[in-house]
């Protein structure tokens, strides 16, 4: 039913189904579109196998909705787009915010803007992913460098769904999505999987938009259950009731849909640093731009700079602590992004003027060259 | 490196070279480069081998470079340093070698297609050209390309692909003590 425990050669479109299958993802809905399209191909093979359904949807729009349809349905469920199809989402992404629906979404970068560069890879997407959908929310987006991590990070994807009741988008790009590489898959029993939290009062005292004292958001039943929900996209009061003008009543529920995530940014960031205890320069670095950097301070070190890196696996919610504390630490933070620079405005903000802070911007459809990389450590190490 | 255009197995033969090295305890990244185009635009695969776990994904300097046509030999000749390399070119396809030749460490001239062609098929001159390179290189025991092979084609070309690497294995015996083929 599920790959094997063990060492699979596969590539990260391939790996990051299974890793959803294991997640108990069961529901499916999409429309091909390169370099996402291997992720349809193989869910397509794979969800009956599992006994889970797979769509192919008209389009990106129809799609979203689907999963979001299947998630009141009881079901964990994901699509995967690129950045056109991702563009189409961005309704139904506010709609599965404002209703406080556990999805999954991936988005497979490609060199943009509109049809762009289809078969390369971008990191276009990072502010898209953030402030894309109208209104204001938290969202969390976390970037994938291997194919490991596409499958690592959708079962922590799916985990963090359910857990906050929100859309958790994979940021992968061409690069991770199509790279063959080994991704080891641990033993069932050793993953983590957090499953949907349901109501333990009996229907006619069930709020659908009430968190339990001390939680975040209110545990969700399926459709067909017995409980009453109301899955309203007009701002509503925790009942799910329309409350018009009841300014209070919306203010709480926009509140609270924005810090049940930014509030709990500490637990929802993942990073990893490498060669940082002594490093003077950071390179801060995410998604396959990451394993560019790593590779640019490598070869630093043998220079004799002492260059470290910041990987962002977790890209929303910003983690300006981390930022913060290397900033304190280094003399320089270079931030090389295939985009024109977006991430790095986050880090200059969250530096606070502690440490120079340098864009490496590339766009065109390419992966930086470790030697481009490595001429702005050099830079900054003068 | 693998290049050539769309339709000439390219992403398919990084594929199964990557498999094949796995399989031979390397760790292995095979990634793909390729236009919109379902047939005939530039193709090119590009396989980092190593003992150590591999971070930039993307190839710096080839050791190794099967060139499948004209286009993606002038093309890449430019991109790359090719002071390591050794480029296994599909003679049948490439008829100038002047962009490499002076550039590479080595260059074997191959008729891979023509002789995929005999074997009945040829776009198993990829397979052929692999069954040449794990020769030459001695990097990766043939039975692992096999076992690629079996893993990644599908089950009615399998035979013929194994009889590709084959006859890319007695080529590239025959290059190795300086036969020209």
């Amino acid at each position: 039913m599920y790959v094997e425990p063990g060492i699979h050669l596969m590539q990260g479109d391939e790996a990051i189904v299974e890793g959803s299958l294991i997640a108990g993802c069961r529901f499916f809905a999409g429309y091909p579109i390169t370099p996402a399209t291997e992720i349809a191909e193989r869910m397509s093979r794979r969800m009956p196998q599992v006994g889970g359904v797979f769509m192919q949807m008209e389009d990106e729009l129809a799609s979203i909705l689907a999963i979001i349809g299947a998630s009141w349905a009881g079901k964990k469920a994901m699509t995967a787009t690129s950045g056109p199809g991702y563009s189409l989402m961005q309704e139904g992404l506010g709609y599965a915010v404002l209703t406080e629906t556990p999805i999954v979404i991936t988005d497979v970068q490609r060199g943009g803007p509109s049809t762009g560069l289809v078969t390369l890879p971008s990191q276009g997407d990072v502010m898209q992913a953030r402030w894309g959908s109208h209104g204001d929310y938290g969202i969390i987006a976390l970037a994938p460098s291997s194919a490991q991590d596409m499958f690592d990070l959708v079962i922590r994807a799916f985990n963090l769904s359910e857990e906050y009741r929100n859309p958790v988008v994979i940021l992968a790009d061409e690069v991770i999505a199509h790279v063959r590489e080994p991704v080891k898959v641990p033993p069932l029993e050793e993953i983590k999987i957090v499953e949907r939290r349901k109501p333990s009062v009996p229907p006619e005292e069930y709020i659908p938009y009430l968190p339990d004292p001390g939680e975040w958001v209110a545990p969700m039943p399926a459709f067909g259950e017995g409980y009453n929900m109301l899955v309203e996209s007009v701002m509503h009061d925790e009942f799910g009731h329309r409350i018009g003008t009841d300014h209070a009543a919306a203010e709480r529920t926009i509140k609270r849909v924005y810090y049940k995530i930014e509030k709990n940014v500490e637990k929802i960031a993942m990073y990893e640093t490498e060669l940082m205890e002594d490093a003077e320069i950071a390179v801060v670095s995410y998604g396959s731009t990451a394993r560019t950097s790593l590779r640019a301070v490598r070869e630093a070190r043998k220079l004799g700079i002492k260059a470290g890196i910041l990987r962002l696996i977790t890209l929303w919610p910003f983690y300006d602590k981390i930022i913060e504390d290397i900033a304190s630490q280094v003399k320089a933070i270079v931030v090389p992004e295939m985009n024109m620079g977006k991430i790095v405005r986050e880090v200059e903000r969250a530096a606070k003027g502690n440490a120079e802070v340098m864009s490496l911007p590339k766009v065109g459809g390419v992966l930086h060259h470790p030697d481009e990389v490595l001429s702005v450590i050099k830079k900054a190490a003068r | 490196m693998i290049s050539g255009f769309g339709g000439q197995g390219v992403v398919l033969s990084g594929a199964v070279l990557s498999q094949a090295s796995v399989l031979s305890d390397y760790y292995a990244a095979a990634t793909y480069t390729y236009g919109p185009e379902a047939r005939l635009g530039s193709t090119r695969s590009e396989v980092v081998i190593s003992d150590e776990e591999i971070d930039y994904p993307k190839i710096i300097s080839p050791d190794y470079w099967i060139a499948l046509n004209q286009m993606s030999l002038n093309t890449f000749s430019k991109r790359y340093p090719l002071d390591r390399a050794i480029i296994l070119a599909d003679s049948s396809m490439i008829k100038y070698l002047d962009p490499v030749e002076g550039k590479a460490k080595q260059i074997f001239k191959i008729p891979a297609t023509d002789e995929a062609e005999r074997l009945g098929n040829r776009l198993v001159a990829n397979m052929l050209m692999l069954g040449v390179f794990v020769t030459v290189s001695g990097i990766i025991p043939l039975e692992n390309l096999k076992e690629a092979i079996r893993r990644l084609v599908k089950p009615k070309f399998i035979e013929l692909n194994i009889r590709a690497v084959d006859k890319g294995k007695e080529i590239g015996e025959s290059l190795l003590k300086g036969v020209k083929v």
